[in-house]
């Protein structure tokens, strides 16, 4: 039963001062996407908390304490229970005492991976996977950029694209729809092809930190040679790795890091792309926790899509800073799907209530997720990337 | 696992199934305390570990699980959100933890009959965001509303945001739905109209019971048409004490605000120490306004009047609007990674000035960093809740913290004032404070609790794990000799020196490219 191995059982230092300003007020339990599917303390942030510290208290007392049915050790339950959340931030955005939550998650994540008792089943396949072929689907890496030959890519582009592992091996519908959408706004931009290598986050979100470094300095490097300035992620996921993660394991990285959707922005500011198409159309947006609180990104897709002629917004009761979780982030979904796909449908049935036709969103993960959600309720509801609302709305001449 | 988890296990799974039972060591040590940091030492006195954790999610459940109960002659110990720090909701010697927070579903919203029925263990923050759905407002919750259940609150009795105007829940209880302790379900009032009438208010007698006399499982609760305006206001003194002739002046105008609460001028230095947003470093009252444009407007200009008269600085109304959302917070100052012992004393008005000097003179000689908040309760009760940092991991200074409270207290009294709430750490008091009312609260727990398994231990004083009372004069004499072992040692620097490492900028997950507004609607 115990997990407990050697003698680094203590959490890590870095978080010591978290676990001390926890007043343990309980706020972060009702806004938790996976305490509503298993509601139990130990399943709550607070709960979580607590349990950590108590181990970085632990001492002479507890072993004596130890006669009276009081254990203060690191149990297989407790594992699963810390891999139990999506990473979604929102504890952090309820916390008394702001608590940089998804930080801690993963410093637990890691100080548990390091003894050997993490992660969970699924999320250890990805690490030999990213390791060895550069991705977590296990696809070869010469295939990565098998979905562009249509396109002209440029040798001196203004922008890179990219494409992420779940566009380039899964989704490569909206890699195939971002580059149409560029070549529209006559954006010259390039792909790294099989040079382009995972961001790393299905790893770091599960608390395997090994290959951030040497992977964020190849796609700097990569950047480099390509002399583009501007690197665009269609992935919320990978955006907030490859510019927050990747920055901080290397420093300064020397280019912006842009989600198409703030290009998009961009692009429409300028006068470069503009819509020709009438869509009379209700859809509400999904902000991906990645994107909006991870990354701070709230206004720019929203814009992009009231830029749309005929397109009435309108906003679930959970938006922007207070967004529900779709119920797939830091590999919940791999492990717990159909405790995701509960949350997801969740989060679609918000979007029926308030009038909503289609759910546009600006990660493929949230897409995946949100879509099994509503299958689960059998409703139509779908949900699609804003690139494809873009290319449906910039007319049949594209 | 116990032998006694063991068994109950199966015998809950019986009732519940097994999806809703615990005894797992992990979820029982989660149930074994409150808000209160205790240290673990006090197991050595009390058994503070569940034998089980139960999620019933109706009435016959719980019923069921009472009955389970009896026969085993096992204590129960009901739990919301575990959002107060008297030790309440938590085991002294053991049993079947009822956490309550899975009966959370709205019964019924109804708009015509302007009340809402509600399962116990709902947050009140989940009321009253469903209540503002439907066009209703309640005006009157805890400050801890996204954590506290309707029934934990229920079971304190307490002051909280709109007392002032609406008084607490005990006075907007329609009905109630209570488990007893021998198993019977039944109803304390009447939907739909007041309890005006003869025969004992049974509404009021299962309010304030800190659990002891029955398990509360549904509760209807009455609502008010939405305001066309809540506005609050916000105006800054020196310090504390000058700000009370504002105060008081407010209280005796017939203007009915829906709150007035005030924090102190160190508690306005300790936020802008740690690099906070916050007006200034005075003391601020805040004053909220709520129902129709015109009368709010009139009640405004009469607070402008006053301002005029007493002084004051009025902040902006952006300020002002931080002060009123900032309200559920009132701990921000723990992240620096200290902790904060409450106290929580209600004094007449007319003491307010005396209280506050001596409080702060209490604070000096232990050696504390302290402030003192608090609110209204009406227009001549005012909740004092003075806190008072430390840093938990020390032994002593952690200990002190329980005779911080009794302090306090025994202040309070001093000052025609008590202190609120018993749980655990204060039941030795409720023969002082109740007074010659105690005996008969002692008859009323016997009648309706005969086997004294309803949270044994709090409000009437409860045993330690060696079948031996607690006696409340040696509990008392041990408080008293905390705070002299406090006031011998040196000078409390939690704060201070905690505050010097604090990065303001850290959290949000690298976020903050775009300044985000809070969430919105579109029109």
């Amino acid at each position: 039963m115990s997990a407990e191995k050697g003698s680094r059982n203590r959490p890590p230092k870095s978080i010591a001062k978290d676990l001390d300003a926890c007043l343990q007020c309980g706020y972060c339990r009702d806004v938790c996407p996976v305490f509503e599917q298993d509601p139990w303390e130990s399943a709550s942030p607070r709960g979580k908390v607590y349990m950590l510290k108590q181990l970085d208290r632990k001492g002479f007392m507890d072993r004596i304490l130890a006669v009276f049915d009081r254990e203060i050790k690191v149990t297989d339950d407790f594992v699963e229970r810390v891999y139990w959340c999506t990473s979604c931030g929102m504890c952090e955005e309820e916390c008394h005492v702001e608590i940089p939550f998804p930080e801690l998650w993963e410093e637990v994540k890691g100080w548990l991976v390091d003894q050997g008792v993490a992660p969970l089943d699924t999320h250890r396949a990805f690490l030999s996977r990213v390791s060895n072929v550069k991705n977590p689907f296990n696809e070869p890496e010469s295939t990565r950029g098998d979905w562009s030959k249509e396109f002209l890519l440029s040798s001196k582009p203004e922008v890179m694209y990219y494409v992420g592992c779940t566009e380039s091996f899964r989704m490569q519908k909206i890699a195939k729809t971002t580059a149409t959408v560029l070549k529209a706004a006559d954006v010259k931009f390039n792909i790294m092809g099989e040079e382009e290598w995972c961001c790393t986050s299905p790893l770091l979100r599960t608390g395997q930190k090994s290959l951030t470094e040497s992977f964020a300095r190849h796609t700097q490097e990569q950047m480099r040679i390509s002399g583009a300035n501007v690197m665009l992620t269609a992935c919320a996921g990978c955006m907030a790795t490859t510019k927050r993660d990747h920055t901080k394991a290397i420093g300064p990285l020397g280019y912006e890091v842009l989600h198409v959707a703030q290009y998009a922005e961009k692009l429409i500011e300028d006068g470069r792309l503009s819509f020709n198409r009438t869509i009379p159309r209700k859809v509400t947006y999904h902000d991906p926790c990645h994107l909006g609180r991870h990354a701070g990104v709230f206004e720019p897709p929203r814009n992009v899509i009231e830029s749309i002629p005929g397109i009435e917004l309108i906003e679930m009761p959970r938006n922007r800073r207070k967004s529900r979780c779709c119920g797939a982030g830091a590999g919940f979904k791999a492990q717990f799907d159909e405790y995701a796909v509960n949350i997801a449908a969740g989060r679609v049935q918000e979007a029926i209530d308030v009038g909503s036709e289609q759910i546009i969103t600006t990660c493929p993960f949230c897409a995946v997720n949100l879509n099994a959600g509503a299958k689960q309720l059998g409703v139509r509801q779908p949900t699609i990337d804003l690139m494809q609302l873009i290319l449906e709305a910039l007319g049949p001449s594209v | 696992m116990s032998k006694r988890s063991d068994e109950l296990h199966i015998k809950l799974s019986k009732i519940v199934g097994a999806d809703r039972v615990r005894t797992d060591k992990m979820e029982r040590l989660l149930h074994n305390h409150d808000l209160a940091p205790l240290p673990p030492l006090m197991e050595m006195g009390f058994k503070m570990m569940p034998d089980a954790v139960v999620r019933p999610k109706s009435a016959e459940e719980v019923s069921r699980i009472i009955g389970l109960a009896v026969r085993e002659g096992v204590p129960l110990v009901p739990r919301g959100g575990a959002s107060w720090g008297y030790g309440g909701a938590m085991p002294c010697e053991g049993g079947i933890v009822l956490d309550m927070t899975s009966m959370n579903e709205i019964v019924r919203m109804d708009v015509d009959n302007l009340e809402i029925e509600v399962e116990a263990g709902a947050t009140w923050q989940k009321v009253i965001d469903e209540a503002e759905k439907a066009g209703l407002f309640i005006g009157y919750y805890p400050s801890s509303k996204p954590a506290a259940t309707i029934a934990g609150w229920i079971a304190t009795g307490g002051i909280g945001v709109g007392t002032y105007k609406y008084g607490s829940v005990k006075n907007n209880l329609r009905n109630m739905e209570v488990v007893l302790p021998e198993g019977q379900i039944i109803n304390t009032g009447f939907d739909y109209v007041s309890d005006h009438s003869a025969a004992y208010n049974l509404n009021d007698l299962f309010t304030g019971t800190e659990g002891t006399l029955g398990i509360v499982t549904k509760v209807t609760l009455k609502a008010v048409p939405a305001p066309e305006v809540v506005k609050p206001i916000s105006i800054m003194y020196p310090t504390l004490i000058e700000l009370y002739p504002m105060m008081h002046a407010i209280t005796r105008k017939r203007i009915q605000p829906l709150h007035i609460a005030f924090v102190d001028e160190h508690h306005s230095r300790y936020l802008k120490a740690m690099g906070k947003h916050t007006p200034g470093d005075g003391a601020i009252l805040n004053v909220v306004l709520e129902g129709d444009k015109v009368s709010v407007e009139h009640e405004e200009s009469v607070i402008a009047e006053l301002i005029t008269e007493h002084g004051g600085t009025r902040l902006s109304d952006e300020d002002a609007q931080h002060e009123w959302e900032e309200n559920p917070y009132e701990f921000r100052v723990r992240e620096v990674g200290v902790s904060a012992a409450l106290a929580e004393v209600v004094v007449p008005m007319t003491e307010f000035t005396d209280t506050i000097e001596d409080l702060y003179t209490l604070i000096k000689s232990m050696k504390m960093e302290a402030s003192v908040i608090g609110m209204l309760g009406d227009r001549n009760t005012v909740l004092l809740m003075p806190y008072y940092l430390y840093v938990e991991k020390k032994l002593v200074k952690s200990m002190a913290s329980l005779s911080f409270g009794n302090k306090v207290g025994n202040l309070s009294m001093e000052h025609k004032g008590r202190p609120l709430g018993f749980g655990l750490f204060f039941a030795m008091n409720l023969k002082k404070i109740r007074r010659d009312g105690a005996p008969v609260m002692y008859d009323i727990k016997t009648v309706l609790d005969p086997y004294d398994i309803m949270n044994p231990g709090k409000m009437f004083e409860g045993m330690t794990r060696y079948g031996m009372p607690m006696p409340g004069a040696m509990m008392g004499m041990g408080m008293a000799m905390m705070a002299l072992g406090k006031k011998v040692l040196p000078k409390d620097k939690g704060f201070t020196k905690a505050v010097k490492d604090h990065d303001p900028e850290r959290g949000h997950h690298g976020g903050g490219e775009e300044k985000a507004p809070a969430p919105k609607e579109k029109a």
